[in-house]
């Protein structure tokens, strides 16, 4: 089961935090996706 | 490879690649985010039984032969709206292949403001039960909690 945490709309940074990670694993899926090794991948 | 030929890449990256906002964090910014892609699809991604035990079985080798105390964080893909379909599959899958492996699992959903609804986000962190810092990773998810519910 898991713990429910609710971002409060006011929370910018937070809603910004989550954004930043879903756009980061995207990059990182598509460095992967083009042949690229993890142990090259450096976060924008 | 899986019962029906499709292919998946499981990819161990530093936490810190992928979420910023655990660079505070003296502990979980040590972490290692795992990815799971199916990158070679043999048609339709349906059930396939050697599925779940493949994966549990790749992150048991992973804390086995690598580093038993690694914190693995987890995060279900939410871009086509199946996410909460992901976290159950994988929370079944642990419960069915991984109850011997003797680790602690902290799942956390967090559900963001998007136009009139919430839209939910799984996030899943894995170590060991007698990890040494297992009180520092419970303190620090209680202090990431706290920066999300500020107002």
């Amino acid at each position: 089961m898991s713990n429910v945490t609710v971002i409060p709309r006011e929370n910018v940074k937070a809603i910004e935090a989550l954004k930043k990670l879903k756009e980061r694993k995207a990059e990182l899926r598509a460095f992967l996706a083009n042949g690229g090794s993890i142990k090259n991948y450096k976060r924008k | 490879m899986t019962k029906n030929s499709h292919e998946y890449r499981v990819t161990f990256s530093e936490v810190t690649k992928i979420m910023d906002f655990v660079d505070e964090m003296p502990v979980i910014s040590n972490g290692i985010y795992v990815i799971v892609d199916a990158v070679h699809e043999n048609g339709m991604l349906g059930f396939d039984g050697r599925l779940g035990i493949t994966i549990v079985e790749i992150i048991r080798h992973y804390l086995d032969h690598v580093d038993r105390f690694s914190i693995l964080v987890f995060n279900c893909d939410s871009n086509d709206g199946k996410q909460v379909k992901r976290h159950y599959k994988f929370e079944r899958w642990f419960r069915m292949y991984a109850d011997d492996m003797a680790f602690e699992k902290i799942d956390e959903e967090i559900l963001e403001p998007s136009g009139d609804v919430y839209v939910p986000t799984f996030i899943s962190v894995l170590f060991a039960q007698d990890h040494p810092r297992r009180k520092l990773i419970f303190e620090e998810v209680q202090e990431l909690k706290k920066k999300f519910i500020e107002k």
